[in-house]
């Protein structure tokens, strides 16, 4: 029985040889630019993922480039076969990876292949390679917009449901550096409309459960007098969001506009337009202008980063809270705020 | 902060909070519970719900009525139920090892629909969701410490009354005699004439009805959306309440009611303002709180069991 394992085992290893073998054979010249994006999740969250994977397409679209998606799921021991495989295919001129998940997997394949060039988007590398493209979105200059905007909301009376008490809420997905990043800006610009706004923060503790999220924001808004709750929860998000829209109350979205989803009670979403960040990306490499081997650092100047002002945040957001929205973010991008983040 | 916790219970939020999060587990516990009877420990229940919570919502979007889409849960449910049973009791695998087959196959299954159908593998939110209605009793709702009752969904009800159906079946009918005849002692259960399988399979069948009941409300009731792996681990926390229930209808209710309020308590304690406890902590303390009891349960049994010996 257990030889019969073994050999199982072994005929297994054998095949999965063979055709990786085969898959290296197949390189040949290429006319158009083959990107892949190989997600460490999966689409369909309505945010981030689902951003990334625009980006890709819209760069298919628009710059005739040759695009494939790869969804890794959750379990991480997927991740390090999956894109060594890719890169040993040598099909694909430039391989797209996404937030530190895969940043240290990747700076061993860049040494391994250094034929291969990676874009590791959404993440601070220390030290990249030759052959990687690194860059990270000022998601916490983002998210001081909307801290400074649920700080508008809480002290609005024009907006129905508000209550006089200063509080405003926070639902991460889980207490890890990149979410608290988030945190980290919310709290700055809320403190920067006023000094004495309370800042509720809960996390869901993973991406998934729904249920748990919108308990979660239900007992901000009916326990503590939370107005507005900025979502930075992933699937499980959308929990938060249907609870501000049953409450009668109101939310922030996050990573692609949410603003659709509940219209009138997700007031503005913050975009982390990482699928503008991995276009831009695409197409200076394309144009030769990209400069490899360089970790930058992309916000509201380069458009990666902004609130979703769309006609339906025309037509709920009071025009007071746009108009200072309008100051904050000029004096953002002219550098007259700064926003301190412990990540970057 | 104390005195915000003893505010909470005193105005009762925190029972709404409770009944919301523990009816999907009881509901399962006590499928899980029929299965117990007859011998296997049903692990596939995280998946019957699962793939309930899909189903329900995607008929009930369609139809518009949250009858059928119930109804379509539970079928789907029963399916991997009696898929479950089949293997285990026809091809003699063993139930561990299939019901973490079912399990997988169940969060596959789900999202692969997702993609094909509705081009999502993360999330449907359909337009409209007919919700499941919540229970509003007249007179009740306005009587202070009364209206407790009043103003939970209807499934909150239906796990409740599973409890005492349960109990009822169990120690009141022959069905029930039959049930726990197979599961102790099968010879002696042929021997009498009990149809082993018929038993055995209906079992299962009511394990379905349960976790679809209990799927059903997480997608339809709790909230207006299936998200990819939603019930993360209520069917495995039913498992556990079944254990600290000492596999009996009402001690499930206990053992549920006291995971419920732990998961209340930690949802208010990580929403108070200011609180520097980590929130892994907190997030552990329902966990914790199972743990512990199971231990305490532990010991109360062994020494119950040591009790005869002495005298």
């Amino acid at each position: 029985m257990k030889r019969r394992g073994t050999l199982f085992g072994a005929a297994v290893i054998m095949a999965v040889a063979l055709i990786s073998g085969c898959a290296q054979k197949e390189t040949s010249e290429k006319e158009t630019l083959s990107v892949v994006l190989y997600a460490n999740g999966s689409f369909g969250d309505n945010a981030y993922f689902d951003g990334n994977k625009e980006g890709v397409l819209r760069a298919e679209k628009e710059l005739g480039i040759k695009a494939k998606l790869i969804e890794g799921g959750s379990d991480q021991a997927d991740y390090q076969p999956a894109i060594e495989a890719l890169a040993v295919s040598g099909e694909y001129d430039i391989i797209v990876t996404l937030t530190g998940k895969t940043s240290d997997i990747v700076l061993e394949l860049a040494d391994k292949y250094p034929e291969q060039d990676f874009f590791v988007m959404d993440t601070t590398m220390t030290e990249v390679r030759p052959n990687i493209f690194n860059s990270m979105y000022n998601q916490c200059e983002g998210s001081f917009l909307a801290g400074a905007f649920a700080a508008l909301v809480t002290a609005n009376t024009e907006l129905e449901g508000t209550n006089p008490e200063k509080v405003i809420g926070f639902i991460g997905v889980m207490d890890s550096p990149t979410i608290n990043d988030f945190y980290d800006g919310y709290e700055q610009g809320a403190h920067y409309v006023d000094s004495e706004i309370e800042v509720l923060k809960s996390y869901v503790g993973d991406a998934v459960n729904a249920p748990k999220a919108k308990e979660l924001a239900m007992a901000m808004y009916n326990s503590q007098n939370a107005d507005i709750i900025f979502n930075v929860g992933a699937s499980a998000g959308l929990g938060t969001l249907e609870a501000g829209n049953e409450a009668g109350k109101y939310t922030i979205g996050v990573d692609v506009n949410q603003n659709s989803l509940y219209p009138g009670s997700v007031l503005t979403s913050m975009l982390k337009t990482s699928g503008t960040g991995i276009y831009n990306a695409i197409e200076m490499y394309q144009k030769g202008e990209l400069e490899m081997g360089t970790s930058q650092l992309w916000g509201i100047k380069e458009n990666c980063i902004s609130l979703a002002t769309d006609e339906l945040y025309e037509e709920h957001v009071p025009d007071s809270i746009k108009e200072e929205m309008k100051k904050i973010t000029e004096a953002l991008v002219n550098g007259e705020i700064e926003v301190k983040s412990e990540l970057y | 902060m104390a005195s915000f916790f003893f505010q909470q219970i005193l105005n009762l939020s925190v029972f709404a909070i409770v009944f919301k999060l523990v009816a999907p587990v009881i509901l399962a516990a006590i499928g899980g519970l029929f299965c117990g009877k007859v011998g296997v420990m049903n692990i596939g229940l995280e998946g019957a719900m699962l793939v309930s919570a899909f189903f329900s919502i995607v008929v009930n979007a369609m139809s518009g009525s949250w009858i059928l889409g119930i109804l379509a849960g539970c079928a789907a449910s029963i399916f991997l139920c009696l898929m479950l049973a089949f293997f285990t009791f026809k091809y003699k695998a063993h139930h561990i090892v299939t019901g973490f087959a079912i399990n997988t196959f169940a969060s596959a299954m789900t999202i692969f629909l997702l993609q094909t159908f509705f081009g999502s593998s993360g999330s449907y939110q359909p337009e409209k969701v007919a919700m499941i209605p919540v229970v509003n009793i007249p007179v009740i709702e306005n009587i202070p410490v009364l209206s407790v009752i009043s103003g939970h969904s209807l499934i909150v009800w239906m796990a409740f009354f599973s409890v005492v159906l349960c109990s009822l079946i169990f120690y009141k009918t022959p069905y029930g005699a039959h049930l726990i005849a197979v599961g102790e002692n099968v010879q002696a259960a042929r021997s009498v004439g009990i149809d082993e399988m018929k038993i055995k399979y209906s079992a299962f069948v009511i394990c379905g009805i349960l976790c679809g009941i209990g799927g059903a409300f997480l997608s339809t009731g709790a909230t207006s959306m299936f998200v990819r792996d939603m019930t993360a681990g209520n069917g495995f926390i039913a498992l556990a309440v079944i254990s600290l229930g000492n596999a009996r209808p009402y001690g499930v209710l206990r053992g549920g009611l006291i995971f419920g309020f732990a998961n209340a308590i930690a949802i208010l304690i990580e929403t108070y303002p200011g609180l520097s406890v980590p929130s892994q902590f907190i997030q552990a303390i329902p966990y914790a709180v199972t743990i512990l009891m199971l231990t305490v349960h532990m010991l109360q049994n062994s020494r119950r069991m040591l009790a005869p010996a002495k005298g």
